[in-house]
């Protein structure tokens, strides 16, 4: 088991450092750099700069060089000193920008992890255990619309619902009274009003997705042999069903929680640009968009580190559920 | 009731739910088991016996339902007898029964248990509900019960998953998860078919001294007339839901007289041909699908004796050979008619 732990977490660093290779040469990727957008944004705003200011400018930026050494200088910043350098178009350090947004990101994604349980979770077993029942073919519908609703459409629908019935002005996360004030207990209050529009524009598709595994596998598990062997032990329904088929059909979606988790982060960045959340999304969007090479290469890692641990939790709770796994992983 | 009997089924019949349309799997059978005996329910695969099996503790899936008949069970504490078709389905009452008083095991012993859970939890669960047993009671009864079914190093197999146990363990493992509450009628449905022939030979053997030793009731599913002659008192020939001829086993093979028993008998391998044992390869035709039910008789198609416009036209009515040899077969009726002339 621990020789499984550390075998695991070996890769998941190995497998960062090779995430954070292709990162940057993505962001390199796309015609131009930052000197250039800048470039074209004086050009725009009427004050064009010359050719000489715009070779010292990459000069001091440092992208003249190979881009292998920019490479270097970033990770070993990084890893040494937790410095993920600076972000050009904002004049910060790129650790103190996405550090001031990540908690909000992380707080939208979690939220909406835990509602698509708790809400998928009984209802798919419901809608299993009472098959083809009135409630069943509702929960089937409700589930198909909410899986086919685009989460852009969503969020545009529930703003405006948000704003006709509860006169809320439910684009961020804040009402602008408590937008820049301290935190107290209002405060938060004013968050969690706020929030239930991202967390279910987030997590609407997935709960309709989970909904119909859970039902499909609870189903499935509940035709099997053992379940008809343990009723003939004289259990009664509701343990039986708790205990084995529920169980069963959970496993694996439990133990998929981690990837589900890298779903709803990898969907956070487009609701919050909808919704202009203040959260980490808009800032990937602008960084993308700017060339803002720090900034969006520390993005792209930050999310690939969450899918990357993501996995890895899912890989240890896949391995803590089930006898037959981590029998092999003990070999 | 009958004084020794201690399960009987009567005129039972079960519908399979088929989109809607009712399409009859059991047609009508009756059979009693007496304290102490082995009842075999023998036939070709698909003919019934697993769904009656099922239908005896009422643990048929959602799609088969029982339509009539009776179940009645006289428990061993001498109350009134119980019919479990009047029974809610998994009500308090039948679950009282079910692994308790009558226990019952499986023909898949690699399905039968839950890969998630060790067998001591699964074995003790049944303990701690009807012995009402702490935990570690329940553990200690296990470990006796898997010493009992011949499983080595019980304490430690007790910790174990059923995916580390080979299927012939399974199965013991299966029979001592049965024999927990010390119940009075075991049901065993073909527990040796999906076992190697050693294996089978050894799981049979611990029945068999079930029997002898502790007096154990039990209906024995099997499609091997082979393993009827080692372990069954009484026989019931089964063919597309109805029994077809019933009677004590030596009357049976001595003295077969229902057409299908003959062919089911000669079909028997000889003695070192076990490769062939599984298989009732030399009956002429297939069993026909449960959608297209001959009408009368529904062995006419393959039998030797067809008789035109009597066994295709209504179901031969029963027979009584003798007070303990009953058979269904216009054949038998035929010829009582003349004994009567
Ligand atoms: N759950 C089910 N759904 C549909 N048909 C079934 C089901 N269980 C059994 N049957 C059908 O009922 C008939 C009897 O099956 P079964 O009792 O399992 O036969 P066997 O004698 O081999 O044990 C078969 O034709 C089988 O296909
Ligand atoms: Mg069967």
């Amino acid at each position: 088991m621990i020789r499984f732990v550390i075998n695991r977490f070996v890769y998941m660093v190995l497998t960062m450092a090779a995430v954070s290779v292709v990162a940057f040469v993505l962001i390199q990727l796309p015609p131009g750099d930052f000197a250039d957008s800048y470039a074209n944004k004086r050009q725009q705003a009427g004050a064009p700069i010359t050719a000489e200011e715009l070779d010292n400018m990459r000069h001091q930026l440092g992208i003249d060089r190979p881009w292998f050494v920019q490479y270097g200088k970033w990770v070993s910043n990084m890893v040494l000193e937790g410095d993920m350098g600076y972000s050009w178009e904002w004049r910060r350090p790129v650790t103190d920008l996405i550090g001031e947004r990540l908690p909000l990101t992380l707080l939208l994604a979690f939220s909406t992890l835990i509602l698509m349980y708790v809400v998928a979770i009984p209802i798919g077993i419901y809608s299993a255990v009472r098959q083809y029942s009135a409630t069943d073919h509702i929960f089937s519908t409700v589930g198909y619309v909410g899986l086919a609703t685009p989460n852009f459409l969503l969020a545009l629908i529930l703003m405006y619902l948000g704003q006709r019935w509860f006169g809320q002005s439910v684009g961020g996360l804040f009402s602008p009274e408590y937008q820049d004030a301290p935190w107290s207990w209002p405060r938060v209050v004013n968050l969690m009003e706020h929030l239930w529009v991202p967390v279910v524009v987030l997590g609407t598709a997935g709960t309709a997705y989970l909904i119909r595994t859970i039902r499909a596998s609870t189903l499935d598990e509940l035709d099997k042999m053992y379940v008809m062997a343990a009723r003939a032990g004289g259990i009664s329904p509701m343990r039986l069903l708790l205990k084995y088929p529920v169980r069963m059909a959970l496993n694996p979606i439990v133990a998929t929680l981690g990837w589900r988790l890298t779903y709803v982060i990898s969907g956070a960045p487009i609701v919050g640009v909808v919704m202009s959340l203040p959260d980490t999304g808009p800032l990937f969007l602008h960084a993308l968009l700017n060339q803002d090479m720090y900034l969006a290469g520390g993005m792209v890692l930050i999310y690939c580190a969450f899918t990357i641990i993501g996995t890895f939790i899912s890989d240890l709770l896949l391995v803590l559920l089930d006898p037959r796994i981590r029998m092999e992983g003990q070999a | 009731m009958q004084n020794d009997v201690i399960l009987e089924v009567h005129n039972l019949h079960i519908t399979l739910d088929f989109d809607g349309e009712d399409i009859p799997v059991v047609q009508g059978i009756d059979f009693e088991l007496s304290a102490g005996k082995v009842l075999a329910l023998v036939g070709e695969s698909g003919c019934g016996k697993s769904v009656t099996s099922q239908a005896l503790l009422r643990l048929l899936p959602r799609e088969l339902r029982i339509t009539s008949g009776q179940i009645n069970f006289q428990a061993a504490d001498g109350q009134a007898p119980v019919d479990f078709v009047s029974l809610a389905k998994d009500g308090k009452k039948i679950r009282e029964i079910r692994g308790n008083q009558i226990a019952m095991i499986f023909q898949e012993p690699m399905s039968s248990f839950s890969v998630l859970h060790t067998i001591g939890n699964q074995i003790g669960e049944v303990i701690r509900l009807h012995l009402k047993a702490s935990k570690a009671e329940a553990r200690a009864l296990t470990v006796e019960l898997l010493d009992k079914v011949g499983i080595p190093d019980p304490a430690r197999a007790v910790d174990q998953y059923p995916y580390e146990f080979s299927g012939g363990m399974r199965q013991r493992g299966m029979i001592a998860k049965a024999l927990a509450c010390n119940p009075s009628v075991l049901i065993a449905d073909e527990p040796t078919t999906a076992l190697d022939v050693t294996i089978q030979a050894q799981v049979l053997e611990l029945l068999r001294r079930l029997k002898a030793d502790d007096g154990m009731s039990m209906i024995f599913i099997t499609h091997d007339l082979g393993v009827v002659a080692q372990i069954a008192d009484d026989v019931a020939i089964m063919y597309m839901g109805r029994i077809v001829e019933k009677g004590p086993v030596g009357e049976i093979f001595g003295n077969p007289q229902h057409p299908y028993t003959v062919s089911l008998l000669n079909a028997i391998p000889r003695l070192g041909d076990l490769s062939a044992r599984r298989e009732l390869a030399s009956i002429r035709g297939s069993v026909p699908s449960l959608f297209e039910r001959p009408p009368g008789c529904a062995f006419h198609p393959r039998c030797d004796s067809f008789m035109e416009k009597l066994c295709d036209a209504q179901p031969p009515p029963l027979t009584r050979l003798s007070p303990i040899h009953e058979v269904r077969c216009f054949l038998h009726q035929a010829a009582e008619k003349e004994a009567a002339l």
